[in-house]
């Protein structure tokens, strides 16, 4: 008894992926239309990167689709997704932070200097379009150390409520709001010494 | 709440933000990337199910160099203790004290077989007449008994020294080379049986004979007819304890029945002829 596709975009996410674990297609395919936009952006903010963005938002879907049966009615959907995302990125940086780093010293040996320039340095026209503001404030938020980018993303990018960015990174709620004060502090700072210059 | 008031510029900015969307190739690519995760699952899953053999590992075209060494040794090796353990029970096979033993036996028989062979011309001569003698004197007896006791005296020496054997010691004619073959054929064990009962045959009848000479003869009975016979009884015992004892100990257990039998057999004659002296007697 196959739905149609008019009827999933009726039903909740939870039920979506209820679906979807009883091997209804139409349901993963609801469930992307719905969070591809969502997860790209945060990832985008995340990143910094577009491209590396959706790659790696198809990999969170992939994972999603592979591991479906993980899912248990307890939690929300979209925090057990954005937690599946958030670690992907994080698997991601960890890679490329052992392999895309390069060393100058390696191709002059005879420099004692070591220059460490990251692969995937954005050039400044990726961000023309958003606007030179937009560019500053997404230059603060790549600054920011990874325990306050997360936590900073979660709630003033996607609007989510501090229990549910507990529960997505799996922090006290009290440390989640503490983390998140200290990192606007930091974002202001950085965005000041900016406007400054 | 408070904490938010704070901050609330910031806020506003990062909500203000433009949304970033998905391209439009986002979800075709999501389905290639479904796809293939879907086909490395099969992929391990038939990789899995079909295991390849060992000796596709060794000898097919994904085969290790760094195996041929290993393999070969383990060949040579393989090979060597096998050799090793299949000879091992050769090689111990230790010729025990037994073997030894049965060997100086086998040695032992097949001499005194050649010696046997060598002395029976002449013995078996002997045996045959005294078979013969006993034949005929038997014969005799039954179709025409003595009519006085110096016939009966001559009739017992008649038989108790064989005819063919002179009181020179000169043999009776040899037995044809025909008999000596059969009896070559025929076996050794079948040979000894017969030397043996021969003997014993012999030796019962002169001791019974003796006997029955001494018991009821006595008085008339000449002495030299005695000594005679005493002296070619001793003459006959002394050569034929010899072989006796030389061939009893070889042959007494398969040779028990047929003593037994021929002992009955001379009893018999015995008493056939005692039987005939009681009458002789009677009627003189």
């Amino acid at each position: 008894m196959s739905l149609d596709n008019s009827i999933y975009k009726k039903l909740s996410d939870e039920e979506l992926i209820l679906e979807f674990q009883m091997e209804k297609v139409e349901a993963f395919s609801e469930l992307v239309i719905r969070y591809k936009d969502k997860l790209v952006n945060f990832l985008f903010r995340y990143t910094g990167n577009r491209d590396e963005a959706e790659d790696l938002a198809q990999d969170a879907f992939v994972k999603l689709y592979r591991s479906k049966h993980l899912y248990k009615e307890i939690a929300k959907f979209s925090t057990w997704f954005y937690t599946i995302a958030i670690n992907t990125a994080k698997t991601d940086a960890r890679k490329k932070s052992r392999y895309n780093a390069m060393s100058i010293s390696d191709y002059d040996p005879e420099n004692d200097k070591d220059y460490e320039i990251p692969a995937n340095a954005q050039p400044p026209d990726e961000y023309a379009n958003a606007g030179i503001e937009n560019y500053y404030i997404q230059k603060a938020i790549d600054s920011l150390e990874e325990s306050f980018k997360q936590v900073i993303i979660l709630r003033d990018v996607e609007d989510m409520d501090y229990e549910e960015i507990a529960q997505v990174t799996g922090l006290p709620l009290g440390t989640v709001k503490s983390r998140i004060n200290r990192g606007r502090e930091k974002l202001k700072k950085l965005l000041s010494e900016i406007y400054k210059t | 709440m408070h904490e938010e008031e704070q901050h609330i510029d910031i806020r506003v900015k990062l909500l203000n933000l433009p949304k970033v969307k998905a391209s439009d190739d986002f979800m075709n690519a999501l389905q290639r990337k479904i796809n293939l995760a879907d086909a490395e699952v099969n992929q391990k899953k038939i990789t899995d199910d079909v295991k390849e053999s060992i000796w596709v590992k060794l000898f097919g075209k994904n085969r290790n160099p760094w195996l041929i060494p290993s393999l070969s040794l383990t060949i040579v090796v393989i090979f060597v203790v096998s050799v090793y353990i299949l000879n091992s029970g050769k090689l111990t096979e230790v010729p025990t004290m037994s073997d030894f033993q049965k060997k100086e036996k086998n040695q032992d028989i097949v001499m005194q077989d050649k010696q046997n062979t060598t002395e029976q011309p002449e013995e078996l001569n002997e045996k045959n007449g005294r078979i013969l003698n006993k034949q005929e004197s038997e014969k005799n007896l039954e179709k025409s008994p003595p009519a006085t006791e110096k016939e009966l005296y001559k009739h017992i020496e008649n038989q108790s020294v064989s005819p063919n054997v002179n009181n020179d010691g000169i043999g009776a004619p040899p037995v044809p080379k025909k008999m000596d073959d059969m009896r070559i054929e025929t076996g050794k064990s079948e040979q000894k049986k017969e030397d043996k009962i021969n003997q014993e045959f012999d030796n019962s009848v002169r001791e019974e004979k003796i006997d029955s000479k001494k018991g009821n003869l006595k008085a008339n009975e000449p002495k030299s007819i005695i000594k005679d016979e005493e002296k070619s009884e001793t003459k006959d015992n002394k050569e034929s304890k010899g072989l006796i004892d030389q061939k009893e100990k070889m042959t007494m257990k398969k040779s028990a029945k047929s003593t037994t039998d021929s002992t009955k057999i001379d009893k018999k004659v015995l008493e056939k002829i005692k039987e005939e002296l009681e009458k002789t007697l009677d009627e003189k």
